[in-house]
């Protein structure tokens, strides 16, 4: 007989979110799905909970029940993520275990019994990396992964490898816990089939008839007769993983505690596969604005967290925080066996051959590839606030009937003598940016100076001033 | 130095535009303007707000449109006259009709046909475009050749940086094609203060954030009404005069505009009067078989007198014509409003109130005073209106019939919900700060609401500019919609008086303007409206015909049954129209309506105004004689008397104003129109020292004074006309008693006229139960879709197909009228019948199968082998019955029944676990009577209805439904925060509190609530018989 244990993770995404972040247990944290217009509660934590939310409520009730409840949007994509990265730690452990996106691994199990001396034994040891971890988690025995499946959803922890109690306490499992399709599940409640057993107790020939094949074959997996050829999980070769914070993050130095925790599991990632890495990508995510990027570049290969937080510490003083953070991701995408020797990126020599295509590339990998852009005119009317950085090569499209600006504008405008000016062209009167500072109102000229150069001029305060000259 | 505006938008080009008509009129004539053009894009929509704000004042407004022509620029056309005017609104009829609701399609081609009369001003919008200095002057010598004279080039200014390139073009293409040349603002705003808001709605427009997309920002403020001085600055003055001499060549007034209506209604050789008199005499003579009554004579002739004065004759007609037509077909209908109520209305058969019924003094149904058209409104079944909407297209044609627009304004949420998201602000933050908030406190506005709530974001700039700009859009319109059934007919094409656009129903046009705008204009419209209770009364009357062979209509039903009254003395409403509510039934044994103006009152006064206006209890005091009633004056007496000196509808409000505080006819019209729209633009404040110290100048206290002026705020938008009230009342009067004579017939005709009124089916069921009407399941075999009266059984009745959620009704009808009267044995009958897999299991969901399969576990099994799609490995399966071996437990069949048709005939959910020591202990509904006051108990129900009056603040009341009947429960504010999770979800609700008894209404007021929803879960109810 085959056996198969089963874990479901039912809050898994905000467990791991609740890891990273211990000092949010005290705040009543919710996951909010949304479809629609229509948002409700996935995941509550034990402090939400405690106050009376549960799953499947609306977040206006729950708003209206408590106050300071932490709404958070739940991601399937996201806690995917999550779960595999909890396969990769679990792979120390287990083998053969199959991925149930986004919140459950069935591990085969009956090859392991040999080596952890019985399935008992084998299961502590997994309860008690997963309390490490902190994750709440529902296990359960089956003989099909199927079975073990609908056991631990259903939150029965059923241990015996006895075929008869797994199949007893299927068949008293409701209908509602055999994760069928919604179609299903009510064709089958409103025919009075409540449990299981009652299904067992059928034909196949009535139950095809009026289900078709499916429900027939899924009836045989749930009695252990599972052909279905599962494809195992295999770790992956990249480290990306991301954090939702709950409260958002003025200043480096509040989200020191989760990057030591996120560069802990990146040292626990690579000193499991025994890889190092040469650059490493963190992206902190903002409200309103574009993510900040902060690549890490080392001087020499490494795998210890210690140094990632040592460089971390230096590039916080160069990328200014410009807006609160609500998310961090870690990227690591060029895995190098731990052997290999370190290089140089910019080796002797070459730089002089280089075309500006290898520069610029060279230079993106070197400093990551935000940090290399093209200043471009943005749609701003006001003038210094009308530039933008855009990512290197992307052109945008040229601005239809585009206002003539200066190239060379002054971000300290000089005072000019306006005698030596020849007004040409204007005014163009610029009132705008009631929104932001600075609110400007400003009337601007084209001028010629004596030297016949093209001059960009503003009149304010009773004062002529220069803020740009024409190419 | 002469100027005119000609060519400016309101904000009635939808969000192109941050001012109202009337702020940009009354800015121009500020700024000393002679005239102004208000020419919205492809639309005369603001044009008579515009021309409200302009009448009487020394600045003449110009009507135009302004259309986007692709390639070729911006196109003004002006009005010189009124053959000038129809040309345009047709032209607009075209052009919208081309395209869907919201929208219009132009081209060149459309410019150099048609318009003999108009002007245009041409705005060649160059290089932008793709429009070449060629290409213009081709384009302004095709235009000139057809335009000649009547057109110019247009020049706007607006400080931007091609400003002389622009020049430039106009005064060569001027030389060219030997164009004059204009200039105009182009104006977007009347004053620079609205640029913030102008430019939420540009990025509301672009569907963008203004922080992320400045670009769609207005570059600067100029696209304003400018000073004479600053127009001087940027034009030269030859060029702004020529906008003066184009003004004086515009001639046509709004005013002009003459209704005229259908002629067709009057046979040959007899005028509009003699045939109105014709009918009205011939209509007493059956209203009056015994002899028309002296006054009855006098007061129509009266009327027709007044009538005859107005003008209104072919108003009157028209409605005729309606209810002609609605007779005819056996539609019912019943009219309504302040003309409706005349003996002539009475006579026509446009109501069925008979005037004399009561001694009312109501205010002259024509004023000819105040010169405003006749209100008429009239309601038809609900399921047959369109009947009557298809014959006045079929009789007068699309191109003279159309309804009348609704503008969509802003309102509080639409405003914050755009602002917001302009201003960067996600959609779940904004909901956040939404949800909270309380729109009906009255104690503390939205605003004061948010700074408590959310200190952070009020203190922010963006939070202040959030606020702020809410605020002022808050009014302003949106879109137009399609008014419920205010049709305009007209003699000749409707297009020569106002665009028609498409509305977003299919086959349904509207036109531009909305019903204030009609009233402006004093352009009729009819009001073709739907209500549901007309369907139940005609279904039930049919009932007592072909069951009874009792042969009823409206205006037949006994009058003044005291055995009617005395049931609505006692609260029995169910069901019956306008005293149904929790609130109605609530006042009817304190208010004890004995006579039918009692009912009149009984309906006016469980309103939001009379209750702001803290009339109620004044009225119950006095009508108990608990209070004296006096009069400051016999003014006033005159007016009040019939309410007890309590003013309870909205024309007693009107009245006073005009007796006690000396306003004249027009300024009570205004302040109706005030109260009218209080709520959306605050007009009402104004009155107040006119109002005040008009009655104080009379002598009357300052106390009075004050109370009266509150009494007219809370009227607001929520005060009943007297009128209106009257003919409810007659519906109410009659549903009640068929309601008390013929509970079977009635409730039979409701049931059948869903989904209208107060109740659920199960709440009605109940209620008829308890009325001596039995019901019996619906089955396939008996029952038709509709619900039946089994008259030869008595008061029983079978519930229809009609009830079961998921049916498909033409495939029922359908296999009903194949069937005959075989009965059908299986399943598979009803699938050759013609059903689907999903009536089938519909029905047997609904256990309507029961005659066929035994019962509804069974039924569904059977039906799920009838699947459409058959299973392919499966095919060959022999079709041997299956037997399932489970059968449904009572508590699941109740689920079942609820889940499947929202009601159930077996025992109430409550009886299930009456025993259970919990539930035990509580009292039951019928058992509250027995109870005294002040007594503490326990009551528990299944939770009905959650309401939470405006009026009120801080209570709530909920309806609790055992086996037995309601209960009405009382939670005040702070027992409802105290036990929050069980007052807002609990289906199933515990209240232990205090019972208070009054004048025959029994509350709880609770004082500990507690969900006790478990103790109804299936798995509790069932025996778990499978462990």
């Amino acid at each position: 007989m085959k056996l198969w244990l089963y874990l479901h993770f039912p809050r898994l995404l905000l467990d791991n979110i609740e890891r990273l972040q211990p000092h949010i247990r005290r705040l009543p944290v919710t996951l909010v799905y949304q479809e629609q217009q229509k948002e409700w509660l996935l995941q509550c934590n034990d402090t939400a909970l405690s106050l009376g939310l549960e799953r499947g409520q609306s977040t206006v009730l729950a708003h209206t029940l408590v106050t300071n409840t932490v709404f958070m949007p739940y991601s399937e994509e996201k806690e995917s993520r999550v779960l595999m990265r909890l396969a990769e730690r679990l792979y120390l452990s287990v083998d053969k275990q199959v991925l149930f996106k986004p919140q459950g691994i069935a591990i085969q199990v009956d090859s392991l019994l040999k080596l952890y001396q019985g399935i008992h034994p084998l299961i502590t040891h997994l309860k008690e990396e997963l309390g490490a971890l902190g994750m709440s988690y529902q296990l359960s025995l089956g003989f099909s992964a199927r079975s073990a499946q609908c056991l631990a959803c259903a939150g029965i922890e059923q241990l015996s490898t006895d075929r008869c109690v797994i199949e007893h306490e299927l068949g008293h499992l409701p209908i509602k816990q055999l994760l069928l399709t919604p179609k299903t599940e009510k064709r089958l409640v409103n025919s009075g089939i409540h449990q299981l057993k009652q299904l067992w107790s059928l034909s196949a020939a009535d139950i095809g008839k009026r289900f078709g094949s499916g429900l027939v074959d899924d009836i045989q997996r749930l009695k252990g007769n599972e052909s279905q050829a599962f494809e195992f999980f295999r770790p992956r070769d990249a480290f990306i993983t991301q954090l939702d914070l709950v409260t958002e993050i003025q200043h480096w130095q509040g989200m020191l505690f989760p990057l030591k925790r996120l560069l802990q599991e990146l040292e626990q990632f690579l000193y499991q596969r025994q890889k190092v890495v040469r650059q490493l990508t963190i992206e902190l995510q903002h409200r309103d604005i574009e993510p900040t990027t902060v690549p890490l570049k080392l001087a020499a290969d490494s795998w210890r967290a210690s140094e990632f937080l040592n460089l971390l510490q230096l590039q916080m003083n160069r990328h200014p925080l410009n807006a609160p953070v609500i998310a961090i991701e870690m990227r690591a995408h060029e895995l190098f066996a731990l052997t290999r020797d370190s290089g140089s990126l910019l080796t002797k020599g070459v730089a002089h051959q280089q075309t500006v295509t290898e520069l610029i590339s060279r230079l993106q990998a070197r400093l990551g590839e935000k940090a290399v852009y093209s200043p471009q005119l943005s749609s701003d009317p006001r003038p210094l606030l009308n530039e933008q950085r855009v990512a290197q090569m992307t052109a945008l499209p040229a601005q239809q009937d585009a206002p003539r600006r200066p190239l060379w504008l002054f971000t300290d405008p000089d005072v000019v003598k306006i005698e030596d000016w020849q007004l040409l062209e204007g005014p163009e009167r610029i009132q705008s940016g009631w929104w932001s500072s600075p609110e400007m109102k400003r009337d601007y000229w084209l001028a010629q100076d004596k030297q016949q150069r093209l001059g960009w001029l503003y009149f304010e305060d009773g004062c002529w001033f220069l803020q740009g000259w024409f190419s | 130095m002469r100027y005119a505006e000609l060519h400016c938008l309101s904000n009635y080009s939808f969000l192109r535009s941050a001012s109202h008509p009337s702020e940009l009129v009354d800015r121009a004539l500020e700024l000393g303007y002679e005239a102004i053009a208000v020419t919205d894009e492809c639309s005369v929509a603001g044009i008579v707000r515009a021309y409200e704000a302009a009448r009487e004042q020394p600045i003449k407004l110009i009507v135009g449109s302004e259309f986007i022509v692709p390639g070729a620029g911006i196109f003004v056309v002006l009005c010189p006259t009124r053959r000038a005017y129809a040309e345009l609104c047709e032209k607009i009829t075209l052009f919208r009709q081309r395209s869907e609701k919201g929208s219009y399609a132009v081209q060149l081609e459309d410019f150099l046909d048609g318009f003999d009369d108009a002007l245009l001003l041409w705005w060649p919008q160059c290089e932008s475009e793709g429009l070449s200095y060629a290409k213009a002057l081709n384009l302004g010598h095709q235009l000139k050749r057809r335009w000649r004279d009547r057109l110019w080039l247009l020049y706007e200014r607006h400080y931007q940086h091609n400003d002389k390139a622009v020049f430039r073009m106009v005064c060569r293409l001027s030389k060219q094609v030997q164009l004059p040349v204009t200039a105009s603002n182009g104006a977007v705003m009347h004053d620079a203060s609205r640029q913030p808001l102008l430019d939420i709605l540009s990025a509301t427009n672009a569907n963008q954030s203004l922080l992320q997309h400045p670009e769609v920002c207005a570059l600067n403020t100029e696209r304003r009404l400018r000073a004479l001085n600053e127009l001087q600055a940027c034009y030269p003055s030859s060029w702004l005069m020529e906008s003066a001499a184009i003004a004086d060549r515009c001639t046509f007034c709004m005013s002009e505009l003459q209704y005229e209506y259908p002629a067709e209604l009057v046979p040959k050789g007899m005028t509009a009067q003699q045939y109105l008199r014709q009918l009205t005499e011939q209509g007493a003579q059956q209203r009056y078989p015994a002899g028309v009554p002296e006054s009855v004579i006098h007061q129509y002739e009266k009327e027709l007198q007044l009538i005859a004065e107005q003008r209104y004759e072919y108003f009157f007609l028209t409605i005729h014509d309606l209810v002609e037509f609605a007779q005819s077909q056996g539609i019912f209908y019943q009219g309504r409003g302040s003309a409706a109520n005349s003996v002539v209305c009475y006579c026509l058969k446009i109501t069925a109130v008979n005037p004399a019924q009561f001694d009312v003094l109501f205010e002259r149904f024509i004023s000819k005073e105040r010169d405003e058209p006749p209100d008429i409104d009239v309601d038809f079944e609900h399921e047959r209106r369109e009947e009557v909407i298809q014959y006045i297209y079929k009789k007068y044609g699309r191109k003279r019939a159309a309804l009348a627009a609704t503008v969509i304004r802003y309102r509080f949420k639409s405003a914050f919900r755009d602002v917001g998201k302009a201003l960067g602000f996600s959609e779940q933050q904004l909901q956040t700060y939404r949800q909270n908030l309380d729109r009906r406190d009255r104690t503390q506005n939205w605003k004061e609401q948010l700074a408590e709530q959310y200190p952070a974001l009020v203190q922010s700039k963006r939070g202040q500019h959030l606020l702020s700009l809410t605020e002022q859009l808050m009014g302003f319109p949106r879109h137009l919609s399609q008014h419920v059934g205010g049709f305009v007919i007209a003699a000749n094409e409707l297009t020569q008086l106002v665009p028609i656009e498409n509305a977003s129903m299919r086959d349904r046009t509207v036109i531009q303007w909305d019903k204030d705008d009609l009233e402006v204009l004093k352009l009729l419209k009819v009001d073709v409206l739907a209500l549901g209770m007309l369907t139940a009364l005609r279904k039930s009357l049919e009932l007592l015909k072909s069951k009874r062979n009792l042969t009823l209509g409206l205006a037949d039903i006994p009058q003044e049954d005291p055995v009617v009254y005395r049931a609505l003395q006692q609260g029995d409403s169910v069901g019956v129209f306008q005293i149904e509510s929790r609130a109605q039934m609530n006042m009817l044994p304190r208010l004890k309506p004995s006579t039918f103006y009692d009912l009149v009152i009984q309906i006016a006064i469980v309103r939001p105004g009379p209750i702001q206006g803290d009339m109620v209890h004044p009225y119950l005091r006095r009508r108990a004689g608990k209070e004296k009633v006096d009069y400051p004056s016999g003014a006033v007496k005159q007016v009040l008397q019939r309410t007890l000196g309590v003013p309870i509808f909205q024309e007693q409000a009107i009245k006073l104003a005009m007796v006690a505080a000396g306003f004249s006819g027009g300024e009570a019209d205004q302040l109706r129109r005030a109260m009218a729209a209080w709520k959306s633009t605050g007009k009402l404040q104004q009155f107040e020292d006119k109002l005040i110290s008009g009655m104080r100048a009379r002598g009357y206290s300052e106390s009075f004074a004050q109370r009266l002026f509150h009494q007219i705020c809370g009227f607001g938008q929520y005060g009943f006309p007297e009128s209106h009230s009257a003919s409810f009342a007659n519906l109410a009067y009659a549903s009640a008693w068929l309601k008390v004579h013929y509970p079977a017939a009635f409730f039979v005709g409701l049931l059948n006229s869903l989904p209208m009124g107060f109740y659920s089916p199960s709440q009605l069921i109940q209620d008829a139960k308890r009325h001596g009407v039995r019901f019996l399941p619906a089955d396939i075999n008996h029952s038709q879709w509709d619900y039946q009266w089994l008259a030869d059984q008595g008061n029983c009745v079978r519930i229809g197909l009609r009830q079961i959620f998921g049916l498909a009704r033409s495939r029922i009808e359908s296999l009903l009228s194949q069937s005959g009267k075989t009965p059908f044995t299986d399943t598979e009958q009803l699938r050759r019948g013609g059903l689907h897999e999903s009536d089938i299991q519909a029905l047997a969901k609904a256990d309507a199968l029961t005659s066929l399969s035994g019962h509804r576990y069974q039924a569904h099994w059977d039906a799920l082998s009838l699947s459409d799609q058959q299973m392919p490995l499966f095919n060959d399966v022999a079709d041997t019955k299956s037997e399932i071996s489970m059968k449904p437990s009572e508590a699941e069949d109740i689920k079942a029944d609820y889940a499947s048709t929202g009601l159930s005939l077996r025992r109430h959910p409550m009886a299930l676990i009456r025993k259970r020591s919990e539930v035990k202990k509580c009292v039951t509904a019928e058992a509250l009577a027995g109870c005294r006051s002040g007594q503490v108990i326990e009551v528990i129900g299944l939770v009905t209805c959650r309401q939470r009056p405006g009026t009120k603040s801080g209570v709530t009341f909920l309806t609790l439904e055992d086996e037995t009947g309601n209960m009405n429960v009382v939670v005040w504010a702070n027992t409802a925060t105290l036990y929050r999770k069980a007052f807002m979800s609990a289906q199933l609700l515990w209240v232990k509190g205090v019972i208070e008894m009054s004048e025959g209404v029994i509350h709880v007021v609770a004082g500990r609530l507690d969900d006790k929803s478990e103790l109804l879960q299936l798995s509790k109810l069932a025996s778990r018989r499978f462990h």
